[in-house]
């Protein structure tokens, strides 16, 4: 047997909350964090990642990371959101997070990238990228914080070639909230810089979107989120549709 | 009924919250201290950790917890290692700079290189010699790391692949009572609960 792809569960949090994101734009509450990312936790996700979207001022949430820390997860936990540098990560560590996932700072302080790779890993860091395409179909990237976009600069590059962190999240914008599926333009420039597994996320809500994905040999992971709230169980029935791609079988946990 | 102690040793480095209320699931009681006393009331040490290496093998110093490991060690005392804590178990590490280990088991730690990373779920093969994790064989577990260990075979538990034609990379390691863990076993779900759960029971009766 060898290493498998993953199907990750994906929270939301804006203002304290889960929500469900349409387009970035609008957002619909659907409990706390702990709620939602406790679901996951016994429906058998490969992975789960929670990206806290208001903290690009504020710093991480580590009340929320430790909160969730404190549950005592038995799946991989990923956070992203509000990290500036070295401290802040391994504080996000002792929490509770096992990987990180960098947005804001890739593009405005790459160094700061690399410090906190030198003290955590390469292996615990995510390189998040928000991409949009133009109107000529160009891909570039999409800063939340400025809201415009601009080509994937040479710094970004430069650390994604370097390997100065160990994945590549490709967040589809204009996908975001609704069910047409993974745009793969996108993945396709990303498949172009450097050897890095990539994950996908936007978009993504059917058995057929996430088997076009895993298809593809650089994609290591599909990351779904808002299609997850509709129904119990919801990983399970994905896996069970995508028996013939190579993801776990769920087992369930151990309160179930 | 006994409840055995679990001690998670805190060196600064590593997702202790998470364990610790792993352990407390399991119906361990379980303890975050880098206190000799503390560490003495256990039945079982815990050495976690998340990071580089060099930085663990220096905060471990500062704390003097080498010393303090490597008694344990010699007395028999259960240990078990997870993830940076098993590489830390080794003599040296080589890359970057040359770092001396705990030296508990012999070998050194290396960077992966094709690819560079073991991420996420894999099959763990057991040795079949080793009776600490023998039922947790064909079990998925789940990986993140990029530096592995290298040794002789004799200390050798458990391999996994990345790449069916490639060759295996090392998954466990074990030396009298003294047991490392690549995987994170808290991060399992069933298999890996059910595997802490066994191998803490053995290693304390």
């Amino acid at each position: 047997m060898t290493l498998l792809k993953r199907l990750i569960g994906t929270v939301l949090v804006r203002h304290g909350l889960a929500v469900q994101s349409f387009g970035y734009r609008r957002w619909l509450p659907l409990g706390t964090p702990e709620c939602v990312v406790q679901n996951l936790d016994r429906w058998g996700a490969d992975g789960i990642v929670v990206l806290v979207l208001d903290r690009s001022d504020n710093g991480p949430d580590f009340n929320l990371i430790k909160r969730l820390g404190e549950i005592g997860l038995s799946t991989p936990f990923t956070y992203g959101g509000g990290l500036r540098n070295e401290a802040d990560a391994c504080q996000a560590v002792r929490f509770g997070a096992e990987r990180l996932v960098l947005d804001t700072l890739l593009h405005y302080n790459p160094n700061a990238v690399k410090a906190i790779a030198d003290a955590i890993g390469a292996q615990a860091l995510v390189a998040a990228l928000p991409l949009v395409r133009d109107a000529r179909g160009s891909v570039r990237h999409y800063l939340h914080r400025r809201r415009e976009s601009v080509p994937i600069s040479s710094a970004i590059r430069q650390l994604l070639t370097q390997e100065v962190v160990s994945e590549a999240l490709v967040v589809n914008v204009d996908g975001e909230g609704n069910c047409n599926g993974f745009d793969p333009y996108l993945l396709q420039e990303l498949e172009q810089i450097g050897n890095l597994p990539l994950l996908a996320f936007g978009g993504i809500c059917t058995p057929d979107h996430i088997r076009r994905l895993l298809k593809r040999p650089r994609v290591s992971g599909v990351l779904v989120g808002n299609s997850l709230n509709y129904r119990e169980h919801a990983i399970s029935h994905l896996k069970s549709a995508l028996i013939d791609q190579p993801l776990r079988t769920h087992h369930p946990c151990i309160d179930e | 009924m006994y409840s055995p102690m679990v001690a998670i040793v805190d060196y600064g480095i590593g997702n202790h919250t998470s364990l610790l209320h792993t352990m407390r699931k399991l119906g361990f009681r379980a303890r975050v201290s880098h206190s000799a006393e503390v560490l003495d009331q256990a039945d079982v040490l815990l050495l976690p950790g998340v990071g580089a290496f060099p930085t663990a093998m220096s905060r471990l110093h500062s704390l003097d917890l080498v010393n303090y490991l490597s008694r344990a060690a010699q007395l028999g005392r259960p240990l078990v290692a997870i993830c940076l804590g098993m590489q830390l178990l080794a003599e040296s590490f080589t890359e970057v700079r040359l770092t001396t280990g705990l030296g508990l088991i012999p070998g050194s730690v290396i960077p992966i290189r094709s690819p560079r990373w073991h991420i996420g779920w894999n099959v763990l093969e057991v040795a079949p010699t080793n009776h600490f994790l023998h039922s947790s064989d064909g079990d998925y577990m789940y990986f993140n790391y990029s530096y592995c260990y290298s040794g002789p075979d004799v200390f050798i538990s458990a391999r996994c692949r990345v790449h069916d034609n490639e060759l295996p990379l090392v998954a466990a390691i074990s030396r009298g009572s003294v047991l490392g863990l690549q995987f994170y076993p808290e991060k399992s779900q069933l298999s890996g609960l059910n595997l802490l759960r066994r191998l803490i029971g053995s290693m304390v009766h």
